[in-house]
């Protein structure tokens, strides 16, 4: 077995004898010797192994040793194998050069001088040695080369499994303006293939007005800084452009900068969309503004026309006309005042869907015995048992609240004009926590199969004739309680009252005030 | 009777026939101009354009204007009037079919003396008209009267 400080030594000879004093000698250099009888066999031991040396018997019967030896040269392996012949003391010129000229290096003449010999095959030996220690050395020199080559494709292997899998746009650019290596999902973004990409300066594919704060972003960069949170567009192959959200760090030494892109034209687009809404809804608010201030300045003008010009003409051409003249235009100016009175609860009913809530602390309990007091000095004639429960409180407009009840108990005052014994009741009960506040009354009520139109502006389940009223004063009330965060129902049933409940929000909703349109 | 004037800023015809209706209902029997349009009402205030040559000292006791007018709307009437010397002083009433808040609030920033909502029903129409002469015309002391010469 070959270990490191071991050679092969390779001993031809036909002679048992010639080779056990070859042996002999050589033994204490302690290497490794194969021995073989004949060229033949030395031939087929040079195919398994490796020798440093080969000691040639001249003479051999079949096969002689320069004839061996010519074979050995033959071989790639053994072309250059160092060869000593052995000789019978021979001195003829044609042996020698015969001899040196298929390569030998040396000859040895028998009788065998033992130092010589050993010093000769120790040369060799030694020779072997260095040439394996340094083979060795070299070899691993190569491996720890290749090792290292190794970790470095590994880890550019890794990057790049990384690079390849990054949804976001990788890249490397170079200080030239040109874009060195991309990421495939550039590709999958923009449609434009990596060598589509790289064929041309990567400003051609920026936005044209993004270009300008481009080309200083990178200027920035080539001078070292980097960059964070950068914005432009780049052109996609169907021309659409795509918003990239950029990190960059410039890298000197290769002259190459290193960026990453997130695509965020999603974002922008909804950014966009918001705005648009945003600017519709103001725009639709504005509108609505001028709207009902050109109700509120033009619309009841005529009305008065037609109101003042009946009088005129009953005040005037009262001779003219009969009792149903005089009818006729009663009903004219009753319809305009009417009229009059619907466009003012509608300009009221905007109006509190418009207004800025300001929340405060509301003592419902004293608005509502003040509506109270209000209502009973308007019809003093009227007998109606108001019930005000006391301590009732509540966080909210208090302009909108005194209009949420000034409609509820307006209407109950209204819808228990036809009984003898009214009876209203304001009041609060704990559901679940949540205060609800009710109004009741024990007027007409009316059938809960109508209750989803109580609350829609214009809507009236009585008739005209039996209660008055244009229909928006629930509506407005369901405005208001809505802009508080808060609820309204109603129940009731025909000719057994009505309570109407509304809760509000916990100090009404977060960001009413920057929603002006807001409510239902 | 020059300080029995009044200034009928209005340029709705029907308003101005039922306006000077109900001041004659109440028996207010002031010389009554009328002014059409923002623009003539200034010019007769201080006598220019078709008022040019009118005596500039004869100031009307009150003023009855509307808001929404043609060409100068009446809160651009009021905010001139009030700048100069010669009228800052002059009784404004608002006299309009509107009552939106910021209609009410420039009237005010601008010095109105009183901002009169006009209702639909003529029979209350004829009864403010009537309390608004009641309280301008007799009841209020006027202005006294302004300087000679004009500072504009």
């Amino acid at each position: 077995m070959e270990t490191e400080d071991t050679v092969n030594i390779l001993l031809v000879d036909d002679d048992p004898t010639k080779r056990l004093v070859l042996r002999t000698i050589l033994a204490d250099l302690r290497q490794n010797l194969v021995e073989v009888h004949s060229g033949k066999e030395a031939l087929r031991a040079l195919l398994n192994q490796d020798f440093a040396v080969v000691l040639l018997d001249v003479r051999m019967p079949v096969m002689d040793g320069f004839e061996t030896a010519a074979m050995m040269r033959q071989r790639e392996k053994s072309a250059h194998l160092p060869i000593i012949f052995v000789t019978a003391g021979d001195h003829s010129d044609t042996h020698v050069s015969r001899g040196y000229s298929l390569g030998a290096v040396d000859y040895i003449y028998t009788p065998i001088v033992p130092e010589i010999l050993r010093a000769k095959v120790a040369v060799f030996v030694e020779l072997k040695r260095q040439g394996e220690r340094l083979r060795r050395l070299e070899l691993r020199e190569h491996e720890r080369k290749l090792s290292e080559a190794r970790d470095r494709l590994e880890a550019e292997a890794k990057r790049n499994r990384f690079f390849t899998l990054s949804l976001d746009l990788l890249c490397i650019a170079g200080f030239d303006g040109y874009f060195k290596q991309l990421s495939p999902s550039w590709e999958i973004t923009l449609g434009l293939t990596p060598e589509e990409l790289k064929a041309r300066p990567f400003l051609e594919f920026v936005h044209p007005e993004d270009r300008e704060a481009t080309r200083n972003e990178t200027s920035k960069l080539v001078d070292g800084s980097c960059t964070v949170s950068f914005e432009n567009r780049y052109r996609s192959k169907d021309g659409s452009y795509r918003w990239m959200l950029w990190t960059a760090a410039p890298y000197r030494q290769e002259q190459l900068i290193y960026g990453a892109a997130h695509d965020i034209t999603e974002r922008k687009q909804a950014e966009r969309a918001l705005a648009d809404r945003e600017s519709m809804l103001a725009a639709a608010y504005r509108e609505m503004e001028t709207f009902s201030y050109s109700v509120s300045h033009d619309l009841r003008a005529p009305l008065r026309s037609i109101d003042g010009f009946s009088q005129a003409l009953q005040e005037d051409c009262a001779d003219k006309l009969d009792e149903s003249g005089r009818h006729y235009l009663e009903r004219i100016r009753a319809a305009a005042q009417h009229m009059g009175q619907l466009i003012d609860d509608l300009l009221h009913l905007s109006r509190v869907t418009r207004q800025e809530l300001r929340m405060e602390a509301v003592d419902l309990s004293a608005l509502a015995q003040k509506i109270a007091l209000e209502l009973r000095e308007r019809e003093p004639g009227r007998r109606v048992e108001m019930a005000v429960a006391e301590q009732v409180k509540g966080a909210g407009d208090s302009h909108l609240l005194t209009a949420v009840l000034e409609n509820l108990l307006g209407n109950a005052w209204k819808f228990t004009g036809k009984k003898d014994e009214a009876k209203i009741e304001f009041g609060m009960r704990a559901d679940g926590g949540r205060p609800v506040y009710f109004v009741r009354d024990n007027g007409a009520g009316f059938d809960m199969k109508y209750a989803d139109k109580l609350f829609g502006a214009f809507q009236r389940l009585h008739a005209a004739s039996d209660f008055p009223g244009t229909g928006v004063g629930l509506a407005t009330v369901q405005r208001v309680v809505q802009r508080h965060g808060g609820k309204v129902w109603a129940e009731s049933a025909v000719g057994q009252g009505a309570t109407i409940y509304f809760t509000l929000g916990e100090g009404g909703r977060n960001g009413e005030q920057a929603d002006p349109a807001g409510g239902g | 009777m020059e300080n029995r004037l009044i200034l009928l800023v209005e340029d709705n015809p029907d308003d101005v026939a039922l306006t000077l209706r109900a001041l004659k209902k109440n028996h207010i029997l002031n010389d009554v101009v009328v002014a059409r349009d923002g623009k003539e009402a200034l010019d007769f205030l201080f006598a220019q354009g078709e008022h040019t040559g009118r005596d500039a000292s004869i100031v009307p006791q009150l003023i009855l204007l509307d808001l929404k007018l043609p060409k100068l709307d009446g809160i651009e009437v009021l905010r001139q009037l009030r700048q100069d010397e010669r009228t800052k002083l002059l009784p404004v009433v608002i006299l309009t079919t509107s009552d939106e808040e910021k209609d009410v609030r420039s009237a005010y920033a601008l010095h109105t003396n009183s901002y009169i909502r006009k209702p639909v029903d003529f029979a209350q129409f004829t009864l403010s008209v009537q309390h608004l002469g009641l309280y301008w015309l007799s009841l209020n002391l006027p202005p006294p009267k302004p300087p000679l010469t004009p500072n504009t």
